[in-house]
Formats: C-alpha cells, sequence, structure tokens
C-alpha cells in the first residue's frame, strides 16, 4: 500500500470515513455510550495490568473469554445491523469500511509494536482514559506520551513500509 | 460548532474538578508493580532510580500510539470491530499484538522486573 489517506486511519474505533456534522444532541448520545463502554471495562477489569499479564502468561481464561466474546456479540450485532438496515444517530448507514491488506507490512509491523507496548503497560488507548477515571491520574502520562506516538508516526509515516 | 464547543469546554472542565481518593499502588497496581514496588508501597513511579522505571513509567505508553497509529487500529479497532467484521488485515494486527505481546512478556519484562 503506498498511499493511506487520513480518512482510512479508523483510530481505534470504527466510525465513518466522511465526517458527519457534529450536533449537541449528538454529544450526549456518545457521551453515554462512553459511560457505559468506561464501565464495562472497569467491570471487566481489563483496564488491570495484571489481568493482561494473566493473559500473555496463559495463566486465566479470562481475557480470552471477554475478547472472544465482545467479538461474537460484535459480529451478531453487525450482522443484525446490516440487516435491518440501520442509521446511526447522524443519519448515514452503518458501515465499516473493508481494510485493505496490501503487503500487510503495516498491519504485522503496527500490531507488534502495539503488542510490545500493551504487555509492557498493561493498557490499551480504550482502558486508558477508564483508568484516569479509577482515579490513577499517573495515567495522564500516559495518554500523554500515547499521543506523542501517534504524532512520531505521522511524521515518520512516508519513511515507514506499509 | 463554536458556540458547541463553547458549551461543552466548560462542562469538560469542570469533570477534571472531581477527585477521586488517591491511593498507594501498594505493588499490585499497573503504576507499580513487582516485589521492590510492593516493598516500597508502589512509591516508585515517584521515585525512579531501579531497572523497574521503565516499566513502570507509563510512558512506556509511547508504543501503544505509534503501533495503533501505524497498524491502524487497536484491540477494540482490530480485535473487537475487525474480527467481527471478518477482516483479513484485521486478523494479521491482531496476530501481531499477542506475538508482540508475548515477546514482551517473555523477553523484556524478565529482566525488568524479574519473574513474578
Amino acid at each position: 500500500m503506498t498511499e493511506t489517506s487520513v480518512a482510512e486511519f479508523q483510530g481505534c474505533g470504527a466510525g465513518s470515513a466522511d465526517q458527519p456534522e457534529v450536533r449537541p444532541a449528538f454529544l450526549v448520545v456518545y457521551l453515554l455510550l462512553g459511560i457505559a463502554f468506561g464501565v464495562v471495562l472497569t467491570r471487566s477489569e481489563v483496564h488491570s495490568w495484571f489481568r493482561i499479564q494473566e493473559m500473555f502468561r496463559f495463566q486465566s481464561f479470562r481475557m480470552y473469554g471477554i475478547i472472544g466474546s465482545a467479538i461474537a456479540t460484535a459480529a451478531v450485532s453487525l450482522w443484525l445491523i446490516k440487516l435491518a438496515g440501520l442509521k446511526s444517530v447522524s443519519g448515514e448507514r452503518i458501515a465499516i469500511p473493508r481494510k485493505k491488506l496490501g503487503s500487510g507490512i503495516q498491519y504485522a509491523a503496527g500490531g507488534t509494536i502495539f503488542g510490545l507496548g500493551w504487555a509492557l503497560t498493561g493498557a490499551c488507548p480504550g482502558p486508558l482514559f477508564a483508568l484516569v477515571g479509577n482515579g490513577v491520574s499517573v495515567m495522564i502520562v500516559a495518554i500523554v506520551s500515547a499521543v506523542v506516538g501517534t504524532w512520531l508516526y505521522g511524521w515518520a509515516r512516508p519513511k515507514l513500509p506499509h | 460548532m463554536n458556540q458547541t464547543v463553547k458549551r461543552v469546554f466548560p462542562v469538560a472542565l469542570a469533570f477534571l474538578l472531581i477527585v477521586n481518593s488517591s491511593f498507594a499502588t501498594d505493588g499490585y497496581f499497573l503504576t507499580g508493580y513487582g516485589t521492590k514496588q510492593q516493598g516500597q508501597g508502589g512509591a516508585g513511579v515517584a521515585k525512579p532510580g531501579d531497572s523497574l522505571a521503565g516499566a513502570t513509567n507509563p510512558a512506556g505508553l509511547f508504543l501503544v500510539g505509534f503501533g495503533t497509529a501505524y497498524a491502524g487500529g487497536c484491540t477494540s479497532g482490530h480485535a473487537i470491530s475487525g474480527l467481527a467484521n471478518f477482516e483479513l488485515p484485521s486478523l494479521v494486527a491482531v496476530v501481531g499484538f499477542f506475538s508482540g505481546g508475548l515477546a514482551a512478556t517473555c523477553f523484556i519484562l524478565p529482566f525488568v522486573i524479574g519473574r513474578l
């Protein structure tokens, strides 16, 4: 893959590529969904360094169960959304754009770098914010650090194989 | 849009004022783990100076930020949304997540925190 438009980069979630107009009413929906996500992350303890270590040491089925059931729920939800042709709050059709594999280097290398950081710090982008909400305010440093990493990728992007 | 930002921003700032009680990590939490941290009651983040500093330093999340941007998604975007949509690139990324994590657990963490 030689050209990847900024719109193709989905970040952590899977939103639509074209930017819909943001209205205050939508913000309330986003806020409520975000709160629900934060509660789930905290209650399922996926924000814990120890849960993630347990997973990488194959000592507990917990994380595999959580991720597996999340994938199953998401797959069924996506199937139902497509079947019913549901629209998002801003009115456009819900569709996750297909990703292009290309050479695959982007996914393999990026994924491995992510994994190194994931196991070392025991946090991924979503739980970071949940951790701050849990009172671990030092995680603000982690958020800044992750943003710097993202920024550096933007800077190094033309030099990296994709 | 500008009006919206003006209205939402003070609310967002107000949220920052909600302060939770702070707690020591007791050497068990993300921000301070391992035997030495345990002995110090998790104070190692405030006073780095041993080999643990690298792993307990939350700035290690730099790798996560870089990797997320490079791979175009994280555990939510690729592992959950991507796999649920049956995407091959997401599967490659998830295999990457896991092999990177295993490498860090097996080859890097033992040097940093010792065997748990």
